[in-house]
Order: C-alpha cells, then sequence, then structure tokens
C-alpha cells in the first residue's frame, strides 16, 4: 500500500517538474515585458532596467527556473495581469466548484457505467447487450459539448425544466442541487460509455474463472453470483480504466465549465488564455495538473483497496 | 452393484452432454450410465479430457453456460430427475444435497474474499443462522480437514494460504452442510502424503457416519484401490468398462483397461499413476467409426472399426464395452 | 517447434493481410462503415465541386435560415451556407487528425521499436513517455495555445504530442516480440546493419498493431481537436472549423439551434464511423490490444 503511493509520487515528481516549467515557460513567453506592464506608460529605460534587475528578468533561464519554483512553493503564482488579482485566490474560489463538479460527475457516471456494462455482460448476446453496446460506442463518439448543447437544448431551453447556467449555490440547497443536474449529468456521460464497456469485458473474463464456478456450485442465487463475487473482482480494471480516463474528466470539465458558465478553473483558464492573461494561465494549467495527478493517486489506493493482494 | 438397492442415492442414465465449440456442437460425454448408493464411493478414472469433470458438471448442472447443454439422458438423485428441476430448485440442491469440490486449487477460491466469508456463505445460503453461528461451523469444517490455526485463517484472504491449504478449504467448504453426495474432482492432487490420507479418512468417516455417496474422480490408482466400491472407466467420452473395484482390478475385461493397470506392478502400491497408454486421446470433433479405442488398441478388429460395442454385462455387476470381452 | 516458429512468424503480416480483407468484407456493419468513411473522405476533398456555396461568404439577408431545399444545412448567423462550411471543416478536421497521428505515430514509433531494440535505451525512453502520458492532453493544449497562441497548429501539435506516448508503447510491445526472436538473430549474423533489420523486420512487424491502434486512436484524436477548437483554442473565427463553428453557433441555440448542431453531428457521425471501424479491425487484425 505504502509502496503504490509512494511509487505514484515518485511517477508524478517529473510530471510536477515538466508542469512547472510549462507554467514558467507561459510566463517568460509572453510577448509583453512585465516590467513595462507594471511601470506602466511612459516610463523611463533606466526605470524599465531597474525593474528587470529587480524582477530578475536579466539573469540565465536555469536561474529564473529557480527562482520561479522558490516562489511556486511559497504559494506566490503572480497577479493576475487583468485585474490585478493575486492569482491564488482567484484559484482558490474556483477550485470548490470544479471539484464538486468533477465528483458530481464521477458519481453519475460510474453507478451507471458500471450497472450498464453488468447488464451487457450478464444478457451476453441478446437485444438488451446490443443495445447497450451500441449505444455506448455512440456516447464514446459524441463530443462532450454536443451532449452539453443538447441536454442545454432540450432541457433548459425547450422545456424550461432545468437551470443552465452557472452555479447555484452549495450543494446542500435546492438550488445548488438543481444548477448541478445538467452539468454533472453531461460531463459524467462521457465517461459511462467507456465505463460500459470496461466493465463487460471485465465482468465476461471474471464470469468464466473457477471461483464463479465455485460460487455456483455453493448453491448461491445467480443475482450474488454476478453481484457479488463477480462484480467486486472485475472492479480494479474498472478501477484502472477511470484513472486512465481522468484526463478526459479533466478535459471534460474545461469544456463543460465553459458552457454552463460553470466558475471553475477550467472556465478560468480558457478565459485567460483568451484574454492573453498569462500569470493566470500558469496558475490554472498548475492546478490541473495537481488535480489529475491527485485523482491518479486516489484511484491506486482505490484499486489497492479493491485488492487484498497488494492491499498488505 | 453389489447389493442391488431399490433406490440409489444417485442414478445416471444415459446421460449426454454436448459444447458448442468455434467448429460446431460437439458431443462430449455420451450415453454414461452409472448410479452412487448412499455410503458408497464410484471412482470414475480416465485420461483428461475423456468426460469425466463434464459427467460431474452435468449432475450439478454447471456446466459452462451458454456452451454447455445436456443433450438427453436423466441424473435422478433420491428418485428427483435433477436435469427436470427449475434453476432455483437446482441451487438448493448445489451446495446442500449435493456437493462438489473442483480440481484447481488455486483458483477455485475468490481472490478477495476471505476464507471465512466464502465458508459462512455456503452455510448462509442454505440455513438459517447468525453470524457467529456459522462461523463456528466454519471455524469446524476448517478443524475437520486439518487446517493449522484455523481461527487465523478464516480473517486470511486466499492468497496468504498455501496450495495444499486451499484446497482443504474447498473441500470444507463443500463438506459444510453435511451433503448426501459429494463429487471430488482429483480433491488430493495437490495434498501432500499425509494430508491426503488424512483428507481420504475424513470421507471415510462421513461416509460411515453419515452415509455420504463419493464421486471420486481420480488419476491415482492407490486412491481407487483404497477407497473405491465401484469403478468406471471412461473413455473418449463412454463408460467402457464399469464394475466393482476386486473385479475391475483382478480381472479387467476392456484392453484399455487392460492398458491402465498393465503396468502397474501392485494394485495395493500407494503412489501408482496412471501409466501411458501408447497413443493420444482422439480428438471429440473427430472420432473414428467403431469403437473409439480401436486406433489405439493393441488388440482391434475389423469389427471395432465399424461398430460401436455397447456395455455389456461380463459376469455379475461387471459390464464391458468390448467386442472381445469376456477376454478370459 | 523453434524451427516451425522461425518459418511462421517472418511472413506472418504478410500472409494475414487478405485474410483480414476477407473478415473485413464478412463484418457487414464495418463494412458499411467504410464505405460511409470513404464517401465522406472523398466529399471532403471534393468538397468545392460539391457545393457551388463559398463557405466564406457572408450574406446578410440569407440569416440563420433553417435547413432546407437551398440551403440544405441551412444557414449560420452570417448567411454562409452551413453544407459547404461543414464540407470544408470536414477537411479540415480530417487533416489535421491525419497529420497529428501521423506526426505523432512517426515520432512514438520510432521511440518505441528503438527502446525495444536498444536495450539500454529502454528503461529512459519508456519512463519518458510514462511522464509525457501523464499530461492529459487538454493540458498540453491549454499550454500550447497559451504559449504559442490559438491557431489550427497548436492544436495539431497538442494532439500529436498527446498520441507519442501510446504510439511508443504499442510498437514497442509488438517489437519486442520480434527482437528476440532466431531469424533476427540470423539477420545480425548474416551482417545486416542496424537500419536495414529495423526497417526490414521489426517494423514490419509493429505496422498491423500500430495501424490498428492508430485507427482506435483517430476518433478520439478528433474529438479532443473539436474540443479544443471548441473551447477557441484552434483556429479563430471565421473559420470552417467545426469546433469553432459550435462555439459560434452556441449563442444561437434558441433561435437557430441547427447553426450549432449540424457541425455536432458532423463530427458526432465522422467518429462514430471512426470508432466503430476501429474495433472492427482490432478484432480483425489484433484481438490482443485492449482499449
Amino acid at each position: 500500500m505504502l509502496r503504490v503511493v509512494i511509487n505514484r509520487l515518485l511517477i508524478s515528481i517529473p510530471v510536477l517538474i515538466g508542469v512547472l516549467f510549462i507554467g514558467f515557460l507561459l510566463l517568460i513567453v509572453a510577448p509583453s515585458d512585465p516590467a513595462a506592464v507594471i511601470a506602466g506608460e511612459g516610463a523611463t529605460p533606466e526605470l524599465l532596467a531597474v525593474l528587470r534587475q529587480e524582477l530578475g528578468l536579466d539573469r540565465p533561464v536555469l536561474e529564473r527556473f529557480a527562482l520561479y519554483l522558490q516562489r511556486v512553493l511559497q504559494g506566490d503564482l503572480g497577479k493576475s495581469v487583468i485585474n490585478k488579482a493575486p492569482v491564488i485566490e482567484e484559484l482558490s474560489y474556483a477550485m470548490g466548484p470544479t471539484f464538486e463538479l468533477m465528483l458530481c460527475a464521477l458519481l453519475v457516471a460510474v453507478p451507471v457505467g458500471i450497472a450498464l456494462g453488468s447488464l451487457a455482460a450478464v444478457m451476453r448476446g441478446r437485444w438488451i447487450d446490443r443495445v447497450i453496446m451500441m449505444s455506448s460506442v455512440a456516447g464514446l463518439s459524441m463530443p462532450g459539448f454536443m451532449i452539453a448543447l443538447l441536454a442545454i437544448q432540450y432541457f433548459g431551453l425547450h422545456w424550461g425544466l432545468l437551470p443552465f447556467q452557472g452555479r447555484g449555490g452549495p450543494l446542500w440547497t435546492w438550488s445548488g442541487i438543481l444548477h448541478m443536474v445538467l452539468p454533472a449529468t453531461t460531463l459524467g456521460s462521457i465517461l459511462i460509455g467507456p465505463i460500459a464497456r470496461m466493465t463487460r469485458t471485465a465482468m465476461l473474463e471474471v464470469l468464466t474463472l473457477d471461483y464463479i464456478r465455485t460460487a455456483r456450485a455453493k448453491g448461491l442465487s445467480e443475482l450474488k453470483v454476478v453481484l457479488k463475487h463477480a462484480l467486486r473482482t472485475a472492479l480494479p480494471p474498472v478501477v484502472t480504466l477511470i484513472g486512465l480516463q481522468a484526463g478526459y474528466l479533466l478535459g471534460g470539465a474545461v469544456v463543460t465549465e465553459t458552457i454552463f458558465a460553470w466558475p471553475g478553473v477550467g472556465r478560468l483558464a480558457i478565459s485567460a488564455i483568451a484574454s492573453s492573461d498569462f500569470p493566470m494561465a500558469q496558475g490554472t494549467i498548475l492546478v490541473l495538473a495537481v488535480s489529475f495527478l491527485i485523482i491518479n493517486l486516489m484511484v491506486d489506493l482505490i484499486y489497492c483497496w479493491l485488492d487484498p493482494r497488494i492491499r498488505l | 452393484m453389489t447389493q442391488a438397492e431399490a433406490n440409489p442415492l444417485l442414478r445416471v442414465t444415459r446421460l449426454r452432454t454436448s459444447i458448442a465449440t468455434d467448429m460446431g456442437r460437439m458431443v462430449v460425454i455420451s450415453d454414461v450410465s452409472f448410479e452412487v448408493g448412499a455410503g458408497r464411493t464410484l471412482c470414475i478414472v480416465g485420461e483428461s479430457g475423456c468426460g469425466k469433470s463434464i459427467t460431474s458438471l452435468s449432475i450439478m448442472r454447471l456446466l459452462p453456460k451458454p456452451q454447455g447443454r445436456i443433450e438427453a439422458g436423466h441424473v435422478s438423485f433420491l428418485g428427483r430427475d435433477l436435469t427436470a428441476l427449475s434453476e432455483r430448485e437446482m441451487r438448493q440442491v448445489r451446495g446442500r444435497d449435493i456437493s462438489i469440490v473442483f480440481q484447481e486449487p488455486m483458483t477455485a477460491l475468490n481472490p478477495v474474499f476471505t476464507i471465512g466469508s466464502q465458508l459462512t456463505e455456503a452455510l448462509l445460503a442454505h440455513e438459517r443462522c447468525g453470524t457467529a453461528q456459522a462461523r463456528a461451523r466454519a471455524l469446524g469444517a476448517l478443524r475437520e480437514v486439518g487446517i493449522p490455526d484455523p481461527e487465523s485463517r478464516l480473517d486470511a484472504y486466499p492468497h496468504q494460504l498455501s496450495g495444499g491449504q486451499r484446497q482443504r478449504v474447498v473441500i470444507a467448504m463443500a463438506l459444510l452442510c453435511r451433503p448426501k453426495l459429494l463429487i471430488a474432482d482429483e480433491p488430493t492432487t495437490a495434498l501432500d502424503v499425509t494430508v491426503q490420507a488424512q483428507i481420504l479418512e475424513l470421507f471415510r468417516q462421513l461416509r460411515n457416519s453419515h452415509g455420504m455417496g463419493l464421486i471420486l474422480i481420480t488419476h491415482d490408482l492407490g486412491v481407487v484401490a483404497e477407497m473405491a466400491d465401484d469403478v468406471i472407466v471412461m473413455y473418449a467420452g463412454r463408460v467402457v468398462e464399469a464394475g466393482p473395484v476386486a473385479s475391475i482390478f483382478n480381472r479387467p475385461q476392456h484392453p484399455y483397461t487392460i492398458g491402465l493397470l498393465g503396468s502397474l506392478p501392485k494394485v495395493s502400491e500407494r503412489q501408482g499413476r496412471l501409466p501411458i497408454v501408447p497413443g493420444t486421446v482422439p480428438n471429440l470433433m473427430a472420432l473414428p467409426e467403431g469403437c473409439g479405442f480401436h486406433p489405439r488398441c493393441p488388440l482391434a478388429q475389423r469389427r471395432c472399426a465399424v461398430d460401436l460395442p455397447l456395455l455389456n454385462a461380463v459376469h455379475g455387476d461387471h459390464r464391458a464395452a468390448c467386442w472381445l470381452a469376456p477376454l478370459d | 517447434m523453434t524451427q516451425q516458429s522461425v518459418a511462421v512468424a517472418a511472413p506472418r503480416s504478410a500472409r494475414t493481410t487478405p485474410r483480414a480483407l476477407q473478415r473485413l468484407l464478412k463484418d457487414k456493419i464495418a463494412l458499411v462503415m467504410l464505405i460511409l468513411l470513404v464517401l465522406i473522405i472523398l466529399g471532403a476533398i471534393f468538397a468545392p465541386l460539391l457545393t457551388s456555396f463559398d463557405p466564406y461568404r457572408t450574406s446578410l439577408r440569407n440569416r440563420n435560415v433553417p435547413p432546407g431545399a437551398l440551403h440544405l444545412f441551412g444557414t449560420d448567423e452570417q448567411g454562409r451556407d452551413l453544407l459547404a462550411r461543414v464540407l470544408f471543416g470536414i477537411r479540415l478536421t480530417l487533416a489535421s487528425g491525419f497529420i497529428s497521428l501521423f506526426l505523432g505515430g512517426i515520432v512514438g514509433t520510432a521511440i518505441g521499436v528503438c527502446a525495444a531494440y536498444y536495450k539500454r535505451a529502454d528503461n529512459i525512453l519508456m519512463r519518458a513517455m510514462d511522464t509525457v502520458l501523464s499530461f492529459p492532453a487538454i493540458l498540453l493544449g491549454l499550454a500550447i495555445a497559451g504559449i504559442s497562441g490559438p491557431g489550427t497548429w497548436s492544436v495539431i501539435l497538442a494532439l500529436a504530442i498527446s498520441t507519442v506516448p501510446p504510439i511508443a508503447r504499442v510498437a514497442r510491445s509488438s517489437a519486442l516480440s520480434v527482437v528476440n526472436q532466431d531469424y533476427l538473430v540470423a539477420a545480425r549474423a548474416l551482417g545486416l546493419g542496424d537500419p536495414t533489420i529495423l526497417r526490414r523486420y521489426v517494423l514490419r512487424n509493429c505496422a498491423p498493431s500500430i495501424l490498428v491502434y492508430v485507427t482506435l486512436r483517430f476518433g478520439q484524436v478528433i474529438l479532443l481537436g473539436a474540443s479544443l477548437s471548441f473551447l477557441g483554442l484552434g483556429a479563430p473565427p471565421p473559420a470552417a472549423e467545426l469546433g469553432t463553428m459550435v462555439s459560434q453557433g452556441r449563442a444561437l441555440l434558441f433561435t437557430a439551434p441547427h447553426v450549432a448542431l449540424v457541425p455536432c453531428f458532423a463530427i458526432f457521425i465522422i467518429v462514430l464511423i471512426l470508432n466503430v471501424l476501429g474495433d472492427a479491425a482490432r478484432d480483425i487484425f489484433d484481438p490482443k490490444i485492449q482499449q
């Protein structure tokens, strides 16, 4: 268990350094000269030179990267070019909604995907299996924004059932829940197809194993054999898949937040890039990358917990 | 059978089972008939692939779905035809009336549940008892099969046990509900000699005290000699010889049985394995005409390649499916 | 046994191809999809011949015309013909998907084959691939668009980079199955140089699984590219790029839903075709590759 965590953290280190370097690149290739921005218009060349020296802009790149790392580790991500607010502050407001959105999406996708996949596996070859597998391929082939737009078009605009603009407050309020429904289902539906397919494959494999026969030989009901013995052992590959799909979840979150005006990190990232707010873009990319690493760490932990052979 | 019983524990009549393969449906056993009385032991011997395991799976109706299918015949257990039961009724038979011990001890247990939960699960499926009581009985069952330190083993996972211990857990699981019939497919292959003797002794005890019937599928002729009342020899999905153990061992009638027993120095030899009969097991998809054994048979005659010999009485309860029988 | 496998293994890829084609022909759904894909590709190539409308010509009088006889798919908020724009959009989408897969495929194959062939480089190369794999493609897209500005090439670069590690893995595993074979030892004993051996034996053996993977990946690459351009990281408006068109049409969802939905369905149908074909290709050529 501990070994798995350490292993994951070790893999994460080069990734983190890579992300930090990208963040750093974003800041130094920025077409605008930070010194000029700070000094404002009509600054004398002398003042600019002093400012550059103060900001460390005249040092070698690697040294500047080291300085950058030092600042980031102290939690200083710079200030937004647009509204001059500290980036870390803006991010701290946006992180909660993003986390909440991804969690709710998983709460939709994982049970639905696993249920559909198991149903397809048990009903292998019958029409219901075919329908489930065909719809999951269709789901896999749909761009995330298409699902979102269709949902808005029908549930939002046409039938006026659900709100689709922004966050409605904390999740324990009625409005918070209502506003969450469409974004979470949209984001979750991206993952339902892959999860259902993987569950089906894993289940079909497990159902042929000897211990399933043992369970049947004990006289357990078919429901118990499938739900307890087969599903439980088919879960680890599904969990691994969710880890592999975490990138899609993240990408989907960016799209979903943009479409539903969800005040999260993804929307912040897009608007920062659109407005050339490089410090902000750098901050959002760092946060998204770290959350990706955290999702993978959690997936590893869940995997260990599910498989007693690694648990010890 | 030596003592003719009006209603034996299990009577299998003309059972035929097929399996769907990529190349079409393949009949894997046909015309298999035998009986097992209460408190008696039947041994099924034959090379691997001869249909021994399919026979036991057919009795339990645990053939792989949807490929496996019972085509014809009956399995009558205490007068009830198991092939006609609903899935729900069959479930109540499995594990309670008839238990089975599978061959593969390494894979027969689910890796993600503890030994205790897998044992009590079998009990709770058939009997109304509290968890504490179920646990106590599981503990007793583990003790019975001679697992050291059973208390701590209850909370262990299968991977923490050795192969032999796992096999004993599987046996304990099968015996937990005190079945009337136990089918054991190579139950002692993974065990060392002392444990093997212990398990066989346990089987014998249950046979005597509870009148448990036992079907033992084995390669080990020593075990056959020690345990069996009756023996059937299978070849290419058919019973080629059947009869009381002494008669089979002393006066084998089928050339295949003779081949199996031939090189065995003494019947009482404990560790006797099946000797190799020259040639290979035939492909069930392309069985030869006539007697399935004739291509390998040293005594084959022209007739053997044309007509299929049926099981005929040689003397008493001893029957053989060979045109040349009786050989003596 | 070993002699047999030498005789069988070398011409394997050459011999399986016709049989695979036969099986593809038997799989009716895959066949229909293949025909559709060819039609779509032809439509994209000959787009200027298929429609008399200019995808960039605006016409303020014909704004947001719903689909009808004149404008088969309707027009957008600036009166441009949507059929023409979708056809040109598919062109751009397929081309950028193809280019990024091609670039990523070449780099990935090179890395994978080298990792398998030069054992000393294996560990470091595959570790590097793991690191790149840990970058979600969307982050790559965001970062590249942030550094070099939004545009088609930013999207292509992001897609290509995200394709490299999985291709490298596939290439490495199928190359590994060849490098230890007897006939490679024999080839080396004959004095063939590394480049010849790699080209003639290793690459040829990797080709089927890489091609299958690329087919499987094509749909995902297009989806990802569409998402990136939808987010405004790709070609900026008025480019006839499917993702960009959807994001432009989004504001009109209530009044003229077809403006956003037509390019949506275009992406969906192309990706669906590619996914079904990819699955079929996997089943036919290489049942071992798992999703």
